[in-house]
């Protein structure tokens, strides 16, 4: 299938020095919902305001159903925003506000009053239409926000850190009703944030962003399992890493040396023996296997022992230190009553074992 | 118990103290106007207590005063076409103070800004100048570019503040809902600085309205209303002369009305 945005080589340069946007090649599917996430400065706003028009490319092109939009002004593009603070006209009724990018298509009054009815409908303020933007909670103007947007129903909506302003609460409830409005609408979403969990939750494909690169681009299930660098390994979600040296490598497995511990990670990876590399363990992936007795760890076990707990609710964080010295940390479900009693004491030593599958390994060139 | 009777004494003292202030804070303010309209109704060419009985005919000869009319007329038609001037100059002025950068632009700030705490009679001399060397003949065209050039700058900045106040994004909004530069200009922008434009307009008539030293130096025959007043004035004070004043006090009361509800509803958005 075509396409619906091509990323063809894009860069952005502001002030001839500071490079925005760095040679960004990415193809965005029809009905995808699409989400470019990073820190701030990493790009993923300038990129958003190229794919409306708001900046210009200096290298590269960007095409909207195939054809070439790089140099087109906003008001010709058939995409819309939702902006960070909304920007929802203060002279304006919520109507008026909804009703403007109809208004600019010159369509016949009753169809415009039509369309706008339904649009405050589907976004729960059809009672609104004729309150001012002021007179609004801020879950409103983003309702608001969203049915100026969608209203004209283009090829792609942009959405720029639309749930930042909002409240905990309020925030996971969008999170799933942008995903139900996504599947109603049935149109292309570019969301940018710098919310990992909201990306993780919300979108079909996570484009993770890092001076100005395309660090990673996957489902969210592939950029949690299977990170391409570290950066990415900790910035979606957390991971322990920890360095080490290839001492064998077989066909089965990549044998690496970390003081004294030994990881059999699966050969996903072309490396020698003697490689210096680093092996990402997520916290959850880590079993307590027993305590530690005078018999030397088996593969992928590590010994450590136990310096702080925090409880989180439905899990307990494990505050570990090995006796490499390096800090480590597990995290222990509360699936069953007592799993907290059961849980490890403070400075109790305790072994804890993963599986092979769940080992992740990068080379130092993946640290970028 | 005496310690509460205390505190309430010396809150009541204190209280009084504080309305004595207010209040003569308000008198030095507005006993002068009280004067002059009270003595426009009294019924004697003297202005001395006591007053001797209510009277028109004050009002009556300030309409039958041919001058004193021409006067104000020109007065209206300098100070309506130099609020004109500046809104034409002083609204682009303020865009490109905010939208462009240009080499010297804080310059141009503070050279627009200047104008307007430069003496009065710093202007006018300078201008007469300027208009005696180009070849100009003096009358109350060149009047209303001298006020322009002075009033310019209370445009600017008020224009120039709101659009600094104004987010960028309601302009990228409007683009990306399809809205042309111009569509943007007139049905967004527009709108949000509205109050600032009118509110600074307002304000250059009233100070157009009553400048003298700009108009003394740079009028020809025509005479604006400040100046026939004061003309007048050298053969005394007349209480047609306070007609007049209470007449121009009722139409700024109206006027501020009108600004402040104007300016109270925009804030209400």
């Amino acid at each position: 299938m075509k396409p619906i945005i091509e990323i063809d080589h894009v860069s952005r340069i502001f002030g001839g020095r500071i490079v925005a946007v760095d040679d960004v090649r990415l193809d965005i599917a029809e009905g995808e919902f699409i989400t470019l996430l990073g820190p701030s400065g990493c790009g993923k706003t300038t990129l958003l305001r190229m794919l409306a028009g708001f900046e210009l490319p200096d290298r590269g092109a960007i095409r909207l159903d195939g054809q070439d939009v790089t140099h087109l002004p906003p008001y010709r593009r058939d995409v819309n925003m939702v902006f960070q603070d909304y920007a929802l006209f203060p002279h304006l009724t919520i109507a008026r506000n909804v009703a403007f990018g109809l208004e600019r298509l010159r369509l016949e009054r009753a169809d415009i009053t039509r369309k706008v009815d339904e649009t405050l409908q589907l976004v729960g303020l059809a009672d609104k239409a004729d309150r001012m933007p002021h007179q609004l909670s801020g879950g409103q103007r983003q309702r608001v926000a969203l049915a100026r947007a969608i209203i004209r129903r283009p090829r792609v909506l942009l959405l720029d850190e639309p749930l930042s302003a909002l409240d905990a609460n309020l925030r996971e409830a969008m999170q799933v009703e942008l995903k139900h409005l996504h599947r109603k609408l049935g149109l292309t979403f570019v969301m940018v944030t710098h919310d990992q969990t909201e990306a993780l939750v919300m979108s079909d494909r996570i484009v993770v962003m890092h001076n100005g690169r395309v660090a990673q681009a996957g489902t969210p299930s592939e950029l949690y399992d299977r990170p391409a660098s570290t950066y990415v390994a900790n910035f979606v979600g957390t991971s322990n890493l920890l360095k080490g040296v290839v001492s064998d490598v077989s066909k089965s497995a990549i044998t690496v040396d970390h003081a004294g511990f030994k990881f059999e990670c699966p050969p996903l990876r072309s490396v020698a023996p003697g490689q210096h590399v680093i092996v990402g363990i997520r916290p959850e992936k880590l079993q307590i296997t027993g305590l530690v007795n005078g018999v030397a760890p088996p593969a992928n076990a590590l010994d450590c022992e136990v310096e702080e707990r925090h409880f989180h609710g439905n899990s307990i964080r494990l505050r570990c230190r090995l006796s490499s010295g390096e800090p480590l940390l597990c995290d222990q479900q509360l699936g069953t009553t007592g799993a907290l009693k059961a849980a490890p004491a403070k400075g109790e030593r305790i072994r804890l074992a993963a599986d092979a599958d769940s080992l992740a390994l990068f080379t130092e060139d993946d640290r970028a | 118990m005496i310690q509460a009777l205390n505190n309430t004494l010396f809150r009541r003292l204190g209280d009084g103290v504080f309305v004595t202030m207010i209040a003569s804070i308000l008198a030095f303010l507005y006993l002068p106007v009280i004067v002059l309209i009270v003595f426009s109704f009294n019924d004697s060419s003297s202005l001395t207590l006591p007053l001797s009985g209510f009277t028109w005919k004050w009002y009556q000869s300030v309409f039958a005063n041919e001058d004193l009319l021409r006067a104000l007329r020109n007065s209206f038609y300098v100070a309506s076409l130099a609020t004109v001037l500046t809104l034409v100059i002083g609204v682009p002025a303020a865009f490109a103070l905010d939208r462009l950068n240009f080499p010297g632009k804080t310059l141009f700030r503070r050279l627009v800004l200047l104008p307007l705490v430069l003496p009065g009679i710093i202007t006018g001399i300078s201008m007469l100048n300027l208009f005696k060397l180009m070849g100009f003949s003096l009358s109350l065209e060149t009047v209303i570019i001298g006020h322009a050039t002075a009033l310019l700058s209370v445009v600017v900045t008020q224009v120039f503040a709101r659009l600094q106040r104004l987010s960028r994004s309601y302009e990228e909004a409007a683009a990306d809902l399809g809205a042309r530069p111009w569509e943007t200009f007139f049905l967004v922008i527009l709108p949000n600085i509205r109050s600032a434009m009118i509110g600074s307009a307002l304000l250059s008539f009233t100070l157009s309205f009553d400048e003298i030293p700009v108009t003394f130096f740079l009028t020809g025959r025509d005479n604006t209303l400040p100046m026939y007043i004061w003309s007048t004035m050298r053969r005394g004070l007349t209480p047609e002369i306070n007609a007049v004043g209470t007449l121009i006090i009722a139409a700024s009361l109206v006027l501020i009305v009108l600004s402040v509800s104007l300016l109270k509803a925009d804030d209400e958005r």
